[in-house]
């Protein structure tokens, strides 16, 4: 592509060379000729590269099993960044008045639950947290993954190399996409994301002590809120 | 080799690469191998070349007047001006179908680089997709429709014959942009179908790939709204019949796609807050694809009368039915046999919330979108009905039991030995009755909709949220009925009023959002108001942005809601004679005869009046081209305010008398209409933003 950009801007410039040299005057046809021939240059240009495409050795892509791991845990970055989103704008709304206090906390504390199970399970954690199942059981909400949580899982990120190194990107998009309501107190823009080599440094939650990536926000122990 | 041939066969290799690139991109996800997707993505750029070249020849051929080939002859005058034989490119059906043919492929280009990495396994089956739509729009080129056909006959000692130029009312700059704008919005929205049939293949159904894809019908909504637009400023300053919008069948082709992107605009943030409505989402790409398909055929076929369709063709209107009919089979194929991956996680859990609101305004949209395709085609499919109605008894019957004909006057018709039935056209005061009643509602959700939180909004709450809005939407109902009486004597009606007010709640709502969130934010940080205000905005982007495309469509509500004290004068003046219309006077001063060369120009003066003072003069002409003498063009003059336009265009001047047919408009708030597209606009520019890491 860049070459055959390159070819079309060389010839633009050969030809107006040609007519500075000359004094022939560049009619309006003449431009259109040599853009036309520039469209042929780059034209030829990308069939090369298809056939140098084909050309090269073949390779197979990733296996289908671990494409199924990723997907499953696509699906659970999806949910995580579902659930961070709405708790942050379920804040947003209740400081605008939008919900009642009682509103705002029950519905919260439901999303920080689930978020806590995601979180856990997109670590690896393999079985649900014996104080969150409790909660989730006293709120009838014992249903949301107790069968899968349960089982053993497996190590999908282990397995799964491409998708974890495209988390950090995709968080990004949320910070930076995400309807902004993730903004109360939270400037850390797309810029300040940690890189991959920096999510495995943990911080301690200031209320059960327990350990989280240093990029929570929620404590996957407890759920409580991790304050920066 | 001539530029006709030259032509003829890179459209033709064009061809056999989608065909080659289609193989390739099904082989690759048949048989897993990463050469064949690379081989399948190139052929993807190679198909963009392709066309890019062919474009090239043809743009050339109008610059270097090649008349021997038929599009250009029949386009092209050497004395147009090198903009408009640049343009004229895709000024008719042939060239038009090449340069769709070109942003497709430069869409798909785009669109398969920018998530090559991203979305993986998407790609093959995602090439495979966009090879097939563009291998179907290239067969119509090489097959029916190739723009570099030449004359069958030459003769070597004639000179080649002269082009006949543009069609005089297409050589407006309106008209230049207005068409690739519609074509870039409808082009665009065939990526998110091609992403959201490869999701369905390889059941990978997850928001990730439609998160990619929201800025795509972003981009497409956004096209499609600024050519409609362009369409809409070039009828009212062209056609002189003092309005912007008639429903006209090829207007409408670009609104489906249009109200279709909206709705899925909102429903996708339900998916990506709630996890629902996937199979809804999935629903709305389909359509907004399929219905862009519709659009060009209703544009392209001639199957319904229109002031701009490209003229009758049956066997292209054959080939699309085809391809549109596989289109949908396909889709919703896929969707059924996907339904189990696409069950939701989450349910509504109470009317009172938002999700609900973006439902209801989903609902809203679609049947706004279905009713306006249902009564285009409507008078297009009573014929068909009808030819077949009269060869079959029993489809007779039966087109007698739903009304569609009456039986008493098919058979008068019959035995007088008439046509059984005439054909019916739709005006605009049928689409008009129901969508003034659709447009209020939504007005009205766009209003509802940020004020109610998701998942639930308790009562009190609500009640705090809509007090002053709705106290604002009272006044300024109230006070708008009283001003137009007080100062245009006209009592508007309940429509009207009802369209100010819902204007007034709307815009309060709207204000309300960014004052709340303006204090929260400097609640949380100390902060000047305008710093709280730009923070908000750009973090918050596709919030903020939503709320400023919200406000520009009040204001265009605004605008048509000026509709209800609308004052239209068909009139016979001559010179020195004064007529009144609405608050103002206008007087006819006299006429002059001028010409250029390229045109004869009747021009009449008119002073605009206002309570005795000489406000302005106007000067709507009638010109009449050489190259098209049987086609005058009405040339319009208005004197424009923020209250409205005083907008004049003349029918006929007796140049002995003076005596002039003018009609005299009086089009209350219009330019609120372009006010607010404008600011509509500049909201959507925000909500797609920008993003270092180009996922398109």
């Amino acid at each position: 592509m860049r070459w055959g950009a390159i070819g079309v801007l060389g010839l633009f410039g050969f030809t107006a060379f040609l007519s500075f040299a000359t004094g022939a005057r560049l009619d309006s046809a003449t431009v259109g000729l040599v853009f036309a021939a520039g469209m042929l240059v780059f034209s030829l240009a990308t069939l090369f590269r298809m056939v140098q495409a084909l050309a090269r050795p073949g390779r197979t892509l990733a296996p289908k099993a671990h494409e199924l791991a990723g997907a499953d845990r696509a699906q659970l970055r999806e949910e995580k960044r579902r659930l961070l989103r709405a708790i942050n704008e379920l804040k947003f709304d209740f400081e605008m008045g939008k919900l009642s206090e009682t509103d705002f906390n029950d519905v919260k504390q439901t999303y920080e639950l689930r978020a806590v199970e995601v979180m856990r399970r997109l670590d690896g954690t393999t079985r649900v947290h014996p104080e969150v199942f409790a909660l989730l059981e006293d709120r009838g909400l014992a249903d949301v993954m107790p069968a899968e949580a349960a089982k053993e899982e497996p190590e999908a990120a282990k397995e799964e190399p491409e998708a974890a190194k495209e988390e950090p990107e995709a968080a990004t998009d949320e910070l930076a996409d995400s309807d902004g309501d993730v903004d109360s107190g939270d400037e850390g823009s797309a810029s300040e994301e940690p890189g991959p080599s920096e999510l495995a440094t943990t911080i301690t939650c200031t209320a059960c002590e327990g350990e989280n990536d240093r990029d929570a926000k929620f404590c996957k122990h407890c759920g409580k809120e991790i304050s920066a | 080799m001539t530029i006709s041939t030259l032509g003829t066969v890179t459209i033709l290799l064009l061809f056999l690469m989608t065909l080659a690139t289609a193989s390739m991109a099904a082989l690759a996800a048949h048989r897993r191998s990463e050469r064949l997707v690379d081989g399948a993505t190139a052929g993807v750029h190679a198909i963009f070349g392709l066309a890019a070249f062919a474009s090239a020849l043809l743009v050339y051929a109008f610059l270097a007047g090649d008349y021997s080939i038929q599009y250009v002859q029949h386009n092209g005058h050497p004395a147009m001006p090198v903009f408009y034989k640049v343009t004229a490119f895709w000024g008719s059906l042939d060239g038009s179908l090449l340069f769709w043919v070109l942003l497709l492929s430069l869409f798909s280009s785009l669109a398969i680089r920018a998530n090559a990495k991203r979305h993986r396994e998407l790609i093959p089956h995602a090439v495979l997709v966009l090879a097939i739509v563009l291998g179907f729009f290239t067969a119509l080129l090489v097959f029916l429709k190739n723009p570099f056909n030449p004359f069958l006959i030459t003769d070597a000692d004639m000179p080649a014959p002269q082009g006949k130029g543009m069609n005089p009312l297409l050589q407006n700059v309106y008209m230049i942009v207005h068409p690739p704008s519609l074509y870039l919005g409808m082009v665009s929205l065939a990526v998110p179908y091609a992403f959201g049939m490869s999701a369905m293949i390889t059941g990978n159904v997850d928001a990730q790939w439609q998160r990619s894809m929201r800025r795509w019908v972003l981009f497409g909504w956004l096209f499609l709204g600024i050519g409609l637009m362009l369409g809409g400023l070039w009828a009212y300053e062209e056609l002189g019949w003092g309005g912007y919008w008639a429903w006209d069948p090829v207007e409408n082709a670009g609104l489906f796609p249009w109200l279709t992107c909206t709705a899925f605009l909102h429903s996708v943030m339900v998916q990506e807050r709630r996890g629902m409505l996937k199979v809804w989402n999935l629903v709305l790409i389909i359509l907004s694809f399929w219905l862009t398909i519709f659009g060009t055929f209703l544009t392209r076929s001639g199957v319904v009368q229109s002031v701009h369709a490209f003229g009758e063709d049956p066997q292209l209107a054959w080939t699309f039915g085809v391809f549109m009919v596989i289109i949908l089979v396909i889709s919703f194929g896929l969707l059924l046999w996907r339904m189990p991956l696409l069950r939701a996680r989450n349910e509504l859990e109470s009317v009172l919330s938002r999700e609900f609101a973006f439902l209801l305004n989903n609902w809203l949209f679609l049947l706004a979108a279905f009713f306006v395709a249902g009564a285009t085609i409507y008078p297009t499919l009573r014929d068909w009905t009808g030819i077949l109605a009269t060869d079959h008894e029993w489809i007779r019957n039966i087109t007698f039991a739903i009304g569609m004909f009456d039986e008493q006057e098919w058979t008068t018709n019959m035995l007088a030995g008439r046509p059984p039935y005439d054909r019916i056209t739709i005006g605009p005061a049928f689409y008009n009755k129901y969508m003034v009643p659709l447009g209020l509602a939504l007005i009205f959700l766009t209003g509802v909709g940020p004020l109610i939180a998701w998942r639930k909004s308790s009562t009190e709450s609500l009640l705090k949220q809509f007090l002053a809005p709705l106290i604002a939407g009272a006044v300024v109902g109230v006070v708008s009925f009283f001003w137009i009486y007080q100062v245009h004597s006209v009592a508007i009606g309940v429509a009207g009023i009802t369209g100010f007010a819902l204007c007034g709640f709307t815009l309060w709502t709207i204000i309300q959002e960014f004052y709340r969130g303006v204090a929260v934010r400097r609640r949380n940080r100390e902060q000047s108001v305008l710093d709280a205000l730009i923070g908000l905005v750009t973090k918050a982007r596709r919030r903020y942005g939503g709320y400023i495309v919200h406000l520009g469509i009040v204001l265009m509500f605004f605008g048509w809601a000026g509709n209800a004290y609308k004052i239209e004068r068909k009139v016979t003046m001559r010179p020195g004679e004064t007529t009144e219309l609405g608050i103002y006077e206008v007087r006819h001063v006299g006429a002059t005869a001028t010409e250029d060369w390229q045109k004869d120009m009747l021009s009449v003066e008119f002073d605009v009046l206002y309570r005795g003072d000489v406000l302005d003069t106007l000067t709507p002409a009638k010109w009449w081209y050489y190259q098209s003498p049987e086609m005058p063009t009405s040339e319009v003059s208005r004197h424009m305010t923020a209250g409205g336009d005083v907008y004049l265009s003349i029918d006929d001047v007796d140049m002995t008398t003076g005596w002039t047919r003018v009609n005299l408009y009086y089009n209350p708030l219009v330019n609120w209409v372009w006010v607010g597209f404008g600011i509509m606009i500049l909201g959507g520019i925000i909500c797609i933003g920008t993003r270092k890491t180009e996922g398109a």
